[in-house]
């Protein structure tokens, strides 16, 4: 009885050991997955590229419960609010046909004075429309995963939009899914431009639905409802891509509602913007 | 004969990893994208209600190798600093198999008390760790007490999942 006793604590004994040893060495090889992680963006981006690429079809299909019950959720939202959305659209499409003749005018209007100038044009993005698979939400990171990838012509620093305003930047490319990092993610960084004076500044994410701008300039003075675009500088995005409004000023942060709702979010279009970039130093 | 003992092992492995199967489902589950309004800002942490969970109740099954692997999978599909979830669900293993006695009480709300007070620590390492590695400011702690209440809010529902699981293979 005592020898079977003292053969289980043995036996208990060398379990407990091993679990350390596991556990120690699994610590071990973590941080040295951080270290990498810090050191090596471009073997660990091809990792992930190549690990999301094959969670893909998986993601894929654990969608479709998920998005059957958000379906159901927003249809019971749009019920309720049919009548007011219906009263709201007719307003909304009278202000638009008003907008709509005035910007034809000053679109033609536009047009011969850039002839006039000889006014060089902005070159034109080429578009890709992708599906949004994977919706990686929460308080760590904002980002998206999309369809297409290095074989859909798909690059890393596109900017990708949808219908309403710029959603965000690719950040990593696999063959077949992309990830896309939203304006309001911690590490975005966008170059824009405030206001109808055109202030430059720097719209920076901070993981909550209301980036804030940042570097805008002491003296500069930016009021509610200023529209917030991409200024093109660094050439990374196209300029004039409509981001959000001004929504908050206080002392410490100016604070920007962005147009391209999170939840609407089904399909996305990825610019693949070439700037002209042939300049030689002699 | 060598057909049926292969299928005995096949069955045996199957059942030995469910719960990292079912913890990886739910995970795929989170990220599927919901499109409800306020919902996708802020999502409850599966991987720790997991590891929680089958770290408790099935030790055996639930290994540091199962934990490091599915912190590995959330980093990458979440796009997080690697390391920073395998590193949370490591500690909260090594915490929850060093102190048992405190882990195996029956009741559901002292174990979902427990589970509290583990996965607030949790997330405030998660959220040193990605800061730390993210190099940036620090994320809202408003945001990060969201998704605390709604990690604990969720934790009925799939402690429940689990434990049907649970009783269907493992009794």
């Amino acid at each position: 009885m005592k020898q079977n006793s003292s053969k289980f604590s043995r036996l208990g004994n060398i379990r407990n050991f091993f679990q350390r040893f596991t556990f120690i060495t699994l610590i071990l090889i973590t941080f040295t997955i951080m270290l990498i992680g810090k050191a090596d963006t471009f073997i660990v981006n091809r990792i992930s590229s190549a690990f999301t690429d094959l969670f893909r079809p998986v993601i894929t299909i654990m969608g479709v419960p998920a998005n059957a019950i958000s379906q159901f959720i927003k249809n019971i939202e749009e019920l309720a609010a049919i009548r007011d959305q219906n009263t709201r659209l007719k307003q909304d499409n009278k202000t638009l046909m008003r907008w709509f003749s005035l910007a034809s005018q000053l679109e033609a209007e536009n047009q011969q004075l850039k002839k006039l100038l000889n006014v060089i044009d902005e070159p034109e993005a080429e578009e890709i429309t992708a599906r949004v698979v994977a919706d990686t939400g929460g308080a760590f990171a904002q980002s998206i995963i999309i369809t297409g990838g290095n074989k859909d012509g798909i690059q890393k620093g596109q900017a990708v939009v949808n219908e309403i305003g710029l959603v965000g930047r690719i950040t990593q490319v696999g063959n077949s899914s992309s990830r896309v990092l939203l304006i309001n993610d911690i590490n975005s960084r966008i170059p824009v431009r405030v206001g109808d004076a055109g202030y430059n500044a720097i719209l920076s994410g901070n993981n909550s639905l209301r980036p804030r701008i940042i570097y805008l300039g002491l003296k500069r003075s930016v009021s509610l409802g200023d529209k917030v675009i991409t200024s093109g500088d660094a050439g990374a995005f196209p300029p004039g891509l409509p981001i959000g409004k001004v929504v908050s000023i206080d002392k410490k942060n100016i604070l920007v509602e962005t147009f391209a709702s999170r939840d609407k979010l089904q399909f996305v279009r990825v610019l693949k913007y070439k700037v002209l970039t042939d300049l030689r130093l002699d | 004969m060598e057909a049926d003992q292969f299928l005995d092992k096949l069955n045996i492995w199957l059942r030995s990893a469910i719960p990292f199967i079912i913890v990886l489902l739910f995970i795929l589950f989170g990220i599927s994208p919901t499109k409800v309004s306020g919902l996708v800002e802020v999502l409850p942490i599966y991987s720790i209600i997991g590891a929680y969970y089958w770290s408790v109740y099935k030790p055996d099954l639930f290994s540091y190798g199962s934990g490091f692997s599915l912190g590995l999978i959330e980093d990458i599909l979440f796009g997080l600093a690697l390391g920073s979830s395998s590193l949370t669900i490591l500690t909260v293993q090594w915490v929850i198999f060093n102190q048992q006695k405190l882990f195996s009480d029956d009741s559901f709300k002292n174990t979902w008390l427990a589970f509290s007070f583990i996965c607030f620590a949790a997330l405030i390492l998660k959220w040193v760790i990605i800061s730390i590695l993210s190099e940036t400011s620090f994320s809202s702690l408003i945001d990060l007490l969201f998704t605390y209440i709604l990690t604990l809010a969720f934790y009925p529902l799939s402690a429940w999942v689990f434990t049907k699981v649970r009783n269907l293979v493992f009794t």
